[in-house]
Protein backbone atom coordinates (compact mmCIF):
# COMPACT_ATOMS: atom_id res chain seq x y z
CA UNK A 1 0.00 0.00 0.00
CA UNK A 2 1.34 3.69 -0.92
CA UNK A 3 0.94 5.93 1.90
CA UNK A 4 0.85 8.40 -0.28
CA UNK A 5 -1.57 7.33 -3.14
CA UNK A 6 -5.19 7.29 -3.63
CA UNK A 7 -6.03 9.84 -0.33
CA UNK A 8 -9.83 11.00 -1.50
CA UNK A 9 -10.16 14.63 -1.83
CA UNK A 10 -6.33 15.89 -1.03
CA UNK A 11 -6.52 17.93 -4.90
CA UNK A 12 -5.48 21.20 -2.94
CA UNK A 13 -2.24 19.98 -1.12
CA UNK A 14 1.54 20.78 -3.33
CA UNK A 15 2.90 17.84 -4.59
CA UNK A 16 6.02 18.42 -3.40
CA UNK A 17 4.80 17.85 0.32
CA UNK A 18 4.35 14.33 -0.48
CA UNK A 19 7.80 13.47 -1.60
CA UNK A 20 9.26 12.87 1.80
CA UNK A 21 6.91 11.40 4.83
CA UNK A 22 7.06 13.68 7.51
CA UNK A 23 7.40 11.01 10.07
CA UNK A 24 8.43 7.31 9.23
CA UNK A 25 8.51 4.46 11.89
CA UNK A 26 9.99 0.90 10.98
CA UNK A 27 9.24 -1.73 14.40
CA UNK A 28 9.40 1.07 16.70
CA UNK A 29 9.13 0.05 20.06
CA UNK A 30 8.81 2.23 23.25
CA UNK A 31 9.56 0.06 26.94
CA UNK A 32 9.56 2.12 30.41
CA UNK A 33 9.67 0.49 33.87
CA UNK A 34 6.08 -0.14 33.15
CA UNK A 35 6.87 -2.64 30.53
CA UNK A 36 6.63 -2.54 26.84
CA UNK A 37 3.83 0.22 25.93
CA UNK A 38 4.76 -0.09 21.52
CA UNK A 39 5.29 -3.21 20.23
CA UNK A 40 6.72 -2.85 16.66
CA UNK A 41 5.08 0.40 14.79
CA UNK A 42 5.09 0.58 11.54
CA UNK A 43 4.14 3.85 9.73
CA UNK A 44 3.90 6.33 7.39
CA UNK A 45 2.42 10.01 7.82
CA UNK A 46 2.41 12.18 4.84
CA UNK A 47 3.12 15.77 4.75
CA UNK A 48 0.56 18.54 4.67
CA UNK A 49 -2.44 16.65 5.73
CA UNK A 50 -4.50 15.73 8.55
CA UNK A 51 -4.06 12.37 10.07
CA UNK A 52 -6.33 10.90 12.69
CA UNK A 53 -5.15 8.29 14.86
CA UNK A 54 -7.64 6.47 16.00
CA UNK A 55 -7.93 3.05 18.11
CA UNK A 56 -9.80 1.89 21.83
CA UNK A 57 -8.34 3.25 25.09
CA UNK A 58 -4.95 1.96 26.12
CA UNK A 59 -4.09 1.04 22.61
CA UNK A 60 -0.76 3.60 22.90
CA UNK A 61 -1.70 6.25 20.90
CA UNK A 62 -0.77 8.99 23.04
CA UNK A 63 2.19 7.15 23.71
CA UNK A 64 2.56 7.17 19.67
CA UNK A 65 2.40 11.04 19.39
CA UNK A 66 4.14 11.89 22.29
CA UNK A 67 6.93 9.87 21.30
CA UNK A 68 6.77 12.40 17.55
CA UNK A 69 8.40 15.21 19.43
CA UNK A 70 10.07 12.88 22.53
CA UNK A 71 7.71 14.57 25.27
CA UNK A 72 8.00 11.56 27.38
CA UNK A 73 11.80 11.83 27.94
CA UNK A 74 10.83 12.03 31.59
CA UNK A 75 8.89 8.97 31.74
CA UNK A 76 11.28 6.14 33.99
CA UNK A 77 13.22 3.76 32.53
CA UNK A 78 12.61 4.73 29.03
CA UNK A 79 14.19 3.16 26.26
CA UNK A 80 13.29 2.41 22.34
CA UNK A 81 14.37 0.17 19.45
CA UNK A 82 13.48 0.39 16.00
CA UNK A 83 13.55 3.50 13.91
CA UNK A 84 11.65 6.69 13.91
CA UNK A 85 12.11 9.68 11.88
CA UNK A 86 10.75 12.84 11.71
CA UNK A 87 11.86 13.65 7.49
CA UNK A 88 15.47 12.76 7.21
CA UNK A 89 16.00 13.30 10.97
CA UNK A 90 15.89 10.57 13.72
CA UNK A 91 13.91 11.46 16.59
CA UNK A 92 15.93 9.27 18.52
CA UNK A 93 19.11 9.48 17.60
CA UNK A 94 21.55 10.93 20.89
CA UNK A 95 22.30 13.45 19.22
CA UNK A 96 19.31 15.23 18.53
CA UNK A 97 18.49 18.34 20.76
CA UNK A 98 14.25 17.61 21.95
CA UNK A 99 14.20 21.34 22.05
CA UNK A 100 14.74 22.20 18.50
CA UNK A 101 12.55 18.96 17.58
CA UNK A 102 9.67 20.36 19.42
CA UNK A 103 9.78 23.92 18.32
CA UNK A 104 9.24 21.85 14.79
CA UNK A 105 6.70 19.49 16.02
CA UNK A 106 4.50 21.41 18.54
CA UNK A 107 1.78 19.29 20.53
CA UNK A 108 -1.79 20.31 22.21
CA UNK A 109 -3.26 17.94 24.95
CA UNK A 110 -6.19 17.06 25.95
CA UNK A 111 -6.64 18.60 28.76
CA UNK A 112 -6.81 22.54 27.79
CA UNK A 113 -3.48 23.90 29.34
CA UNK A 114 -3.81 27.79 29.66
CA UNK A 115 -0.20 29.71 31.60
CA UNK A 116 -0.98 31.97 34.12
CA UNK A 117 -0.47 35.13 31.88
CA UNK A 118 -2.89 37.13 29.66
CA UNK A 119 -4.73 35.56 26.50
CA UNK A 120 -1.68 37.89 24.75
CA UNK A 121 1.33 37.13 26.72
CA UNK A 122 0.31 33.19 26.70
CA UNK A 123 0.86 33.17 22.50
CA UNK A 124 3.25 34.53 22.55
CA UNK A 125 5.15 32.82 25.03
CA UNK A 126 6.64 30.63 22.27
CA UNK A 127 8.34 33.60 20.30
CA UNK A 128 9.33 35.20 23.34
CA UNK A 129 11.01 31.86 24.50
CA UNK A 130 12.73 31.55 21.24
CA UNK A 131 13.56 34.89 20.81
CA UNK A 132 12.08 35.48 17.84
CA UNK A 133 12.92 39.06 16.82
CA UNK A 134 9.59 40.36 15.44
CA UNK A 135 9.60 44.11 17.56
CA UNK A 136 6.30 44.71 18.95
CA UNK A 137 4.29 45.12 16.15
CA UNK A 138 5.79 42.43 14.85
CA UNK A 139 4.48 40.23 17.66
CA UNK A 140 0.84 41.60 17.96
CA UNK A 141 0.37 40.52 14.27
CA UNK A 142 1.84 37.08 15.06
CA UNK A 143 -0.48 36.65 18.06
CA UNK A 144 -3.52 37.68 16.10
CA UNK A 145 -2.48 36.05 13.36
CA UNK A 146 -2.30 32.32 14.80
CA UNK A 147 -5.55 33.61 17.33
CA UNK A 148 -7.47 34.06 14.07
CA UNK A 149 -5.92 30.52 12.76
CA UNK A 150 -7.12 28.81 15.92
CA UNK A 151 -10.78 30.82 15.23
CA UNK A 152 -10.96 32.30 18.44
CA UNK A 153 -9.76 35.88 17.20
CA UNK A 154 -13.65 37.53 17.59
CA UNK A 155 -14.14 36.30 21.24
CA UNK A 156 -11.02 37.81 22.84
CA UNK A 157 -9.95 40.87 20.47
CA UNK A 158 -11.18 43.18 22.92
CA UNK A 159 -9.35 41.35 26.24
CA UNK A 160 -6.14 40.57 25.35
CA UNK A 161 -4.48 41.51 28.33
CA UNK A 162 -6.89 39.65 30.80
CA UNK A 163 -5.82 36.78 32.12
CA UNK A 164 -6.36 33.82 29.92
CA UNK A 165 -7.55 31.80 33.09
CA UNK A 166 -11.14 33.50 32.25
CA UNK A 167 -11.78 31.88 29.57
CA UNK A 168 -13.79 28.69 28.94
CA UNK A 169 -12.53 24.90 28.19
CA UNK A 170 -13.23 25.67 24.66
CA UNK A 171 -11.50 28.93 23.94
CA UNK A 172 -8.44 27.52 26.65
CA UNK A 173 -8.25 24.55 23.88
CA UNK A 174 -8.00 26.71 20.73
CA UNK A 175 -5.64 29.53 23.23
CA UNK A 176 -3.70 26.17 23.31
CA UNK A 177 -3.90 25.88 19.45
CA UNK A 178 -3.24 29.66 19.21
CA UNK A 179 0.10 28.77 21.38
CA UNK A 180 1.22 25.92 19.66
CA UNK A 181 1.13 27.84 16.22
CA UNK A 182 2.74 31.02 17.21
CA UNK A 183 6.35 29.45 16.45
CA UNK A 184 5.82 28.17 13.11
CA UNK A 185 5.74 24.74 13.51
CA UNK A 186 5.57 22.20 10.43
CA UNK A 187 3.51 19.70 12.50
CA UNK A 188 0.90 19.72 15.04
CA UNK A 189 -0.14 17.33 17.06
CA UNK A 190 -2.95 17.13 19.23
CA UNK A 191 -4.31 14.23 21.61
CA UNK A 192 -7.89 14.14 21.61
CA UNK A 193 -8.46 18.33 21.20
CA UNK A 194 -11.80 17.99 21.81
CA UNK A 195 -12.66 15.47 24.26
CA UNK A 196 -13.50 18.04 27.26
CA UNK A 197 -15.11 20.92 25.30
CA UNK A 198 -18.40 21.49 23.78
CA UNK A 199 -20.10 20.83 20.10
CA UNK A 200 -19.58 24.24 19.61
CA UNK A 201 -15.80 24.75 20.83
CA UNK A 202 -15.18 21.71 18.80
CA UNK A 203 -17.04 22.63 15.45
CA UNK A 204 -14.41 25.38 15.43
CA UNK A 205 -11.43 23.62 16.60
CA UNK A 206 -12.18 21.20 13.22
CA UNK A 207 -12.37 23.99 10.83
CA UNK A 208 -9.05 25.32 12.35
CA UNK A 209 -7.66 22.28 11.68
CA UNK A 210 -9.14 22.41 8.31
CA UNK A 211 -7.92 25.63 7.62
CA UNK A 212 -4.62 24.48 8.67
CA UNK A 213 -3.89 21.64 6.35
CA UNK A 214 -1.54 21.92 3.84
CA UNK A 215 0.28 24.61 5.20
CA UNK A 216 0.76 22.17 8.24
CA UNK A 217 1.06 18.38 8.87
CA UNK A 218 -1.82 17.42 11.55
CA UNK A 219 -1.58 14.10 13.23
CA UNK A 220 -4.49 14.08 14.96
CA UNK A 221 -5.76 11.57 18.05
CA UNK A 222 -9.60 10.89 18.42
CA UNK A 223 -12.42 8.73 19.54
CA UNK A 224 -14.48 10.52 17.50
CA UNK A 225 -14.82 8.30 14.73
CA UNK A 226 -17.02 10.99 12.59
CA UNK A 227 -14.75 13.66 13.81
CA UNK A 228 -11.37 11.42 11.85
CA UNK A 229 -14.23 10.78 8.92
CA UNK A 230 -14.84 14.79 8.54
CA UNK A 231 -11.15 15.76 8.95
CA UNK A 232 -8.66 13.23 8.06
CA UNK A 233 -7.43 12.32 5.04
CA UNK A 234 -5.34 9.53 6.12
CA UNK A 235 -6.53 7.35 9.21
CA UNK A 236 -4.07 5.17 11.22
CA UNK A 237 -5.72 2.16 13.69
CA UNK A 238 -3.81 1.17 16.78
CA UNK A 239 -4.73 -1.59 18.76
CA UNK A 240 -2.21 -3.03 22.05
CA UNK A 241 0.50 -0.63 21.19
CA UNK A 242 0.54 -1.99 17.12
CA UNK A 243 -0.54 0.03 14.21
CA UNK A 244 -2.87 -2.26 12.78
CA UNK A 245 -3.84 -0.62 9.57
CA UNK A 246 -3.23 2.74 8.00
CA UNK A 247 -4.37 4.30 4.50
CA UNK A 248 -6.72 7.26 3.08
CA UNK A 249 -9.68 7.90 5.69
CA UNK A 250 -12.26 6.64 2.92
CA UNK A 251 -10.67 3.11 2.33
CA UNK A 252 -9.68 2.56 6.15
CA UNK A 253 -13.43 3.21 7.03
CA UNK A 254 -15.21 1.99 4.09
CA UNK A 255 -12.94 -0.88 3.06
CA UNK A 256 -11.04 -1.94 5.72
CA UNK A 257 -8.13 -4.75 4.97
CA UNK A 258 -8.26 -6.37 9.09
CA UNK A 259 -11.10 -7.45 10.46
CA UNK A 260 -10.23 -5.94 14.04
CA UNK A 261 -10.65 -2.55 12.12
CA UNK A 262 -13.44 -3.17 10.74
CA UNK A 263 -15.10 -4.72 14.61
CA UNK A 264 -13.28 -1.18 15.69
CA UNK A 265 -15.14 1.00 13.61
CA UNK A 266 -18.50 -0.85 13.75
CA UNK A 267 -18.36 -1.21 17.21
CA UNK A 268 -18.25 -4.22 17.52
CA UNK A 269 -15.31 -4.45 19.20
CA UNK A 270 -13.83 -6.43 22.52
CA UNK B 1 -30.47 5.88 52.33
CA UNK B 2 -29.33 7.80 54.95
CA UNK B 3 -28.67 6.31 58.70
CA UNK B 4 -28.99 7.95 62.27
CA UNK B 5 -25.45 8.98 63.49
CA UNK B 6 -23.75 6.28 65.65
CA UNK B 7 -22.48 6.64 68.99
CA UNK B 8 -18.88 6.92 67.63
CA UNK B 9 -19.89 9.11 64.73
CA UNK B 10 -21.16 11.51 67.33
CA UNK B 11 -18.32 11.30 69.06
CA UNK B 12 -16.17 11.81 66.62
CA UNK B 13 -18.49 15.12 65.95
CA UNK B 14 -18.04 16.00 69.49
CA UNK B 15 -14.40 15.61 69.33
CA UNK B 16 -14.48 18.12 66.24
CA UNK B 17 -15.78 21.19 68.44
CA UNK B 18 -13.61 20.43 71.26
CA UNK B 19 -10.70 20.78 68.91
CA UNK B 20 -12.44 23.76 67.51
CA UNK B 21 -12.84 25.72 71.21
CA UNK B 22 -9.40 24.62 71.98
CA UNK B 23 -7.68 26.68 68.18
CA UNK B 24 -10.84 29.57 68.13
CA UNK B 25 -10.73 30.38 72.07
CA UNK B 26 -7.04 31.46 72.83
CA UNK B 27 -7.44 33.22 68.81
CA UNK B 28 -10.65 35.10 70.20
CA UNK B 29 -8.41 35.86 73.54
CA UNK B 30 -5.68 37.06 71.29
CA UNK B 31 -7.64 39.58 69.22
CA UNK B 32 -9.36 40.92 72.51
CA UNK B 33 -6.57 41.42 74.00
CA UNK B 34 -5.32 43.22 71.04
CA UNK B 35 -8.20 45.52 70.46
CA UNK B 36 -8.48 46.52 74.65
CA UNK B 37 -4.63 47.10 74.76
CA UNK B 38 -4.20 49.05 71.38
CA UNK B 39 -4.70 52.55 72.85
CA UNK B 40 -1.82 52.39 75.07
CA UNK B 41 0.22 51.14 72.35
CA UNK B 42 0.68 55.46 72.03
CA UNK B 43 0.03 55.90 75.56
CA UNK B 44 3.12 53.65 76.27
CA UNK B 45 5.37 55.45 78.04
CA UNK B 46 8.85 55.57 76.00
CA UNK B 47 6.81 54.60 72.98
CA UNK B 48 7.08 51.34 70.99
CA UNK B 49 8.94 52.40 67.88
CA UNK B 50 12.12 51.70 68.72
CA UNK B 51 10.70 48.15 69.30
CA UNK B 52 9.17 48.39 66.12
CA UNK B 53 11.63 49.27 64.30
CA UNK B 54 14.26 47.35 65.65
CA UNK B 55 11.47 44.16 64.72
CA UNK B 56 10.94 45.32 60.91
CA UNK B 57 14.66 46.12 60.02
CA UNK B 58 15.62 42.42 61.87
CA UNK B 59 12.75 41.00 59.90
CA UNK B 60 13.44 42.58 56.74
CA UNK B 61 17.38 41.57 56.98
CA UNK B 62 16.07 38.14 57.22
CA UNK B 63 13.97 37.94 54.10
CA UNK B 64 16.74 40.03 52.55
CA UNK B 65 18.93 36.56 52.95
CA UNK B 66 16.30 33.95 53.15
CA UNK B 67 14.26 34.84 50.11
CA UNK B 68 16.15 34.51 47.23
CA UNK B 69 18.07 31.32 48.98
CA UNK B 70 14.85 29.56 49.66
CA UNK B 71 13.77 30.60 46.44
CA UNK B 72 16.23 28.73 44.68
CA UNK B 73 16.57 25.96 47.23
CA UNK B 74 12.96 25.16 46.86
CA UNK B 75 12.63 25.46 43.17
CA UNK B 76 15.97 23.36 42.47
CA UNK B 77 14.58 21.06 45.21
CA UNK B 78 11.23 20.41 43.86
CA UNK B 79 11.79 20.65 40.07
CA UNK B 80 15.45 18.30 40.44
CA UNK B 81 13.20 15.69 42.87
CA UNK B 82 16.21 13.12 42.93
CA UNK B 83 19.83 13.06 43.71
CA UNK B 84 22.19 13.05 46.23
CA UNK B 85 22.38 17.13 46.57
CA UNK B 86 18.38 16.92 46.60
CA UNK B 87 18.11 14.86 49.37
CA UNK B 88 21.21 16.95 51.03
CA UNK B 89 18.92 20.26 50.39
CA UNK B 90 15.64 18.70 51.94
CA UNK B 91 17.70 17.29 55.04
CA UNK B 92 19.55 20.24 55.84
CA UNK B 93 16.09 22.52 55.49
CA UNK B 94 14.48 19.55 57.36
CA UNK B 95 17.23 20.10 60.26
CA UNK B 96 17.11 23.77 60.22
CA UNK B 97 13.26 23.67 60.37
CA UNK B 98 13.33 21.18 63.38
CA UNK B 99 15.69 23.26 65.65
CA UNK B 100 14.20 25.46 67.91
CA UNK B 101 14.85 29.43 68.11
CA UNK B 102 17.02 29.17 70.96
CA UNK B 103 19.67 26.56 68.81
CA UNK B 104 19.60 29.31 66.04
CA UNK B 105 20.22 31.62 68.45
CA UNK B 106 22.84 29.58 71.03
CA UNK B 107 24.99 28.94 68.02
CA UNK B 108 24.72 32.62 65.97
CA UNK B 109 25.77 33.69 69.85
CA UNK B 110 28.64 31.36 69.70
CA UNK B 111 29.93 32.14 66.07
CA UNK B 112 28.84 35.23 65.33
CA UNK B 113 28.41 38.03 68.18
CA UNK B 114 31.58 35.98 69.97
CA UNK B 115 33.63 33.97 67.19
CA UNK B 116 33.18 36.68 64.08
CA UNK B 117 33.29 39.13 66.75
CA UNK B 118 30.18 41.12 64.97
CA UNK B 119 28.39 41.52 68.50
CA UNK B 120 24.79 42.15 68.85
CA UNK B 121 23.00 43.85 66.61
CA UNK B 122 21.07 43.63 63.25
CA UNK B 123 23.52 41.73 61.36
CA UNK B 124 24.04 38.81 63.56
CA UNK B 125 20.32 39.08 64.54
CA UNK B 126 19.15 39.08 60.87
CA UNK B 127 21.20 36.00 59.62
CA UNK B 128 19.96 34.12 62.62
CA UNK B 129 15.99 34.97 61.40
CA UNK B 130 17.15 34.06 58.17
CA UNK B 131 17.65 30.97 59.58
CA UNK B 132 14.91 30.45 61.51
CA UNK B 133 13.15 31.63 58.09
CA UNK B 134 15.21 29.45 55.53
CA UNK B 135 13.15 26.32 56.05
CA UNK B 136 9.79 27.91 55.74
CA UNK B 137 10.81 29.54 52.44
CA UNK B 138 12.15 26.21 51.05
CA UNK B 139 9.11 24.29 52.57
CA UNK B 140 6.41 26.60 50.97
CA UNK B 141 8.30 26.94 47.74
CA UNK B 142 8.96 23.38 47.31
CA UNK B 143 5.23 22.72 48.14
CA UNK B 144 4.24 25.44 46.01
CA UNK B 145 6.06 24.03 42.86
CA UNK B 146 5.64 20.37 43.31
CA UNK B 147 1.77 21.59 43.00
CA UNK B 148 1.97 22.66 39.74
CA UNK B 149 0.52 20.58 37.47
CA UNK B 150 2.23 18.48 34.73
CA UNK B 151 0.55 19.48 32.26
CA UNK B 152 1.85 23.12 32.79
CA UNK B 153 5.50 22.28 32.26
CA UNK B 154 4.82 19.64 28.80
CA UNK B 155 2.64 22.21 28.07
CA UNK B 156 5.78 24.61 27.89
CA UNK B 157 7.85 21.81 26.53
CA UNK B 158 6.11 21.27 23.80
CA UNK B 159 6.70 24.47 22.57
CA UNK B 160 10.45 24.23 22.75
CA UNK B 161 11.01 25.75 26.01
CA UNK B 162 14.08 24.24 27.51
CA UNK B 163 13.34 23.21 31.38
CA UNK B 164 15.28 26.61 32.67
CA UNK B 165 12.76 28.56 31.01
CA UNK B 166 9.89 26.13 31.37
CA UNK B 167 10.63 26.75 35.47
CA UNK B 168 11.28 30.34 35.66
CA UNK B 169 8.66 31.37 33.43
CA UNK B 170 5.81 28.83 33.45
CA UNK B 171 6.29 27.10 36.68
CA UNK B 172 7.42 30.00 39.39
CA UNK B 173 4.38 31.86 38.11
CA UNK B 174 1.80 29.42 38.83
CA UNK B 175 3.34 28.93 41.93
CA UNK B 176 3.79 32.68 42.97
CA UNK B 177 0.83 32.73 45.29
CA UNK B 178 1.44 30.22 47.41
CA UNK B 179 5.19 31.04 47.53
CA UNK B 180 4.16 34.30 48.61
CA UNK B 181 1.72 33.01 51.27
CA UNK B 182 4.98 31.09 52.44
CA UNK B 183 6.87 34.28 52.91
CA UNK B 184 4.28 35.78 54.17
CA UNK B 185 4.11 33.26 56.86
CA UNK B 186 7.68 33.10 57.39
CA UNK B 187 7.90 36.98 58.00
CA UNK B 188 5.10 36.41 60.93
CA UNK B 189 7.19 33.73 62.57
CA UNK B 190 10.04 36.10 62.14
CA UNK B 191 8.14 38.44 63.93
CA UNK B 192 7.12 36.38 66.85
CA UNK B 193 10.64 35.11 67.49
CA UNK B 194 12.18 35.53 71.04
CA UNK B 195 15.01 33.03 71.44
CA UNK B 196 17.27 33.86 68.48
CA UNK B 197 16.72 37.61 68.76
CA UNK B 198 17.66 37.05 72.73
CA UNK B 199 20.80 35.57 71.49
CA UNK B 200 21.70 38.32 68.85
CA UNK B 201 20.16 41.04 69.89
CA UNK B 202 20.74 40.62 73.47
CA UNK B 203 18.27 40.57 76.46
CA UNK B 204 17.60 42.50 79.51
CA UNK B 205 20.73 40.92 81.24
CA UNK B 206 23.18 42.36 78.63
CA UNK B 207 23.65 45.99 79.28
CA UNK B 208 25.96 46.68 75.91
CA UNK B 209 23.08 44.98 74.06
CA UNK B 210 20.82 47.95 72.44
CA UNK B 211 19.02 45.92 70.14
CA UNK B 212 15.01 46.77 70.63
CA UNK B 213 12.34 44.19 69.15
CA UNK B 214 8.62 43.32 69.94
CA UNK B 215 9.34 40.24 71.90
CA UNK B 216 11.85 41.91 73.91
CA UNK B 217 9.30 44.81 74.55
CA UNK B 218 7.04 41.85 75.93
CA UNK B 219 8.52 39.94 78.54
CA UNK B 220 10.74 42.65 79.15
CA UNK B 221 7.91 44.84 80.99
CA UNK B 222 6.18 42.73 83.48
CA UNK B 223 6.52 44.70 85.98
CA UNK B 224 5.10 47.05 83.63
CA UNK B 225 2.14 44.98 82.46
CA UNK B 226 0.46 47.93 80.23
CA UNK B 227 3.66 48.72 77.96
CA UNK B 228 4.30 44.89 77.62
CA UNK B 229 0.64 44.19 76.64
CA UNK B 230 0.74 46.85 74.18
CA UNK B 231 3.95 45.07 72.62
CA UNK B 232 2.23 42.24 72.33
CA UNK B 233 -0.72 43.76 71.03
CA UNK B 234 1.50 45.47 67.99
CA UNK B 235 2.65 41.85 67.73
CA UNK B 236 -0.36 39.99 67.77
CA UNK B 237 -1.94 42.96 65.09
CA UNK B 238 1.34 42.40 62.62
CA UNK B 239 1.25 38.34 63.10
CA UNK B 240 -2.50 38.12 62.45
CA UNK B 241 -2.44 40.76 59.47
CA UNK B 242 0.50 38.65 57.85
CA UNK B 243 -1.04 35.41 58.76
CA UNK B 244 -4.43 36.94 56.95
CA UNK B 245 -2.58 37.86 54.20
CA UNK B 246 -0.93 34.29 53.47
CA UNK B 247 -4.23 32.78 53.46
CA UNK B 248 -6.08 35.21 51.06
CA UNK B 249 -2.61 34.91 48.72
CA UNK B 250 -2.62 30.50 49.29
CA UNK B 251 -6.40 30.35 48.70
CA UNK B 252 -5.90 32.04 45.14
CA UNK B 253 -3.98 29.66 42.50
N1 LIG C 1 3.72 7.09 32.10
C1 LIG C 1 3.35 5.81 31.92
N2 LIG C 1 4.00 4.82 32.56
C2 LIG C 1 3.64 3.54 32.39
N3 LIG C 1 2.64 3.13 31.60
C3 LIG C 1 1.95 4.06 30.93
C4 LIG C 1 2.26 5.45 31.06
N4 LIG C 1 1.39 6.14 30.30
C5 LIG C 1 0.58 5.22 29.72
N5 LIG C 1 0.92 3.96 30.09
C6 LIG C 1 0.29 2.73 29.60
O1 LIG C 1 0.58 2.61 28.23
C7 LIG C 1 -0.51 2.06 27.52
C8 LIG C 1 -0.87 2.95 26.37
O2 LIG C 1 -1.32 4.16 26.89
P1 LIG C 1 -1.79 5.37 26.00
O3 LIG C 1 -2.02 6.51 26.90
O4 LIG C 1 -0.86 5.58 24.87
O5 LIG C 1 -3.17 4.84 25.42
P2 LIG C 1 -4.20 5.63 24.51
O6 LIG C 1 -4.34 4.84 23.28
O7 LIG C 1 -3.80 7.03 24.36
O8 LIG C 1 -5.51 5.50 25.37
P3 LIG C 1 -6.65 6.61 25.61
O9 LIG C 1 -7.48 6.57 24.40
O10 LIG C 1 -7.38 6.11 26.80
O11 LIG C 1 -5.99 7.91 25.82
C9 LIG C 1 -1.61 1.89 28.53
O12 LIG C 1 -1.68 0.53 28.87
C10 LIG C 1 -1.20 2.72 29.70
O13 LIG C 1 -1.63 2.11 30.90
MG1 LIG D 1 -4.51 8.89 25.15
Amino acid sequence: MSPFGGAGGLGAVPAGQSAVPCFRAEDFHLFCTAGELLRGVDLVVPGGRITALIGPSGAGKSMLLRSLNRMHDRVAGLRVTGGLWFREQEIYAPDLDPVCLRRRVGMVFRQPVVFPASIFDNVAYGPRVHRLELGPAGLATRVERCLRAAGLWDEVRDVLRQPAGRLTGGQRQRLAIARALAVDPEVLLLDEPTATVDPVATARIEDALLRLRGALTVVVVTHNLAQAARISQQTVFMLEGRVVESGPTEVVFHQPRDTRTEDYLTGRFG
Amino acid sequence: MIRAARPLDRLAGGALWVALAVVLLPLAGMVWLAVRHLPAVWLAPRGLWPAIRGSLSVVGVGLALAVPAGLCGGVWVAEVRQGFLARAVRLSAALLGGASGVVVGYAALFALVHGFGWGFGTAAGGLALAAVMLPQVVGATTEAVAAVPDALRDASLALGANRRTTVWRVVAPAAAPRILAGVLGAASLGIGETAALACTLGWTGVPSAAGSYLTRAVWSSVRRPESGAAALAVLLLVVLALRAAADRMGGRS
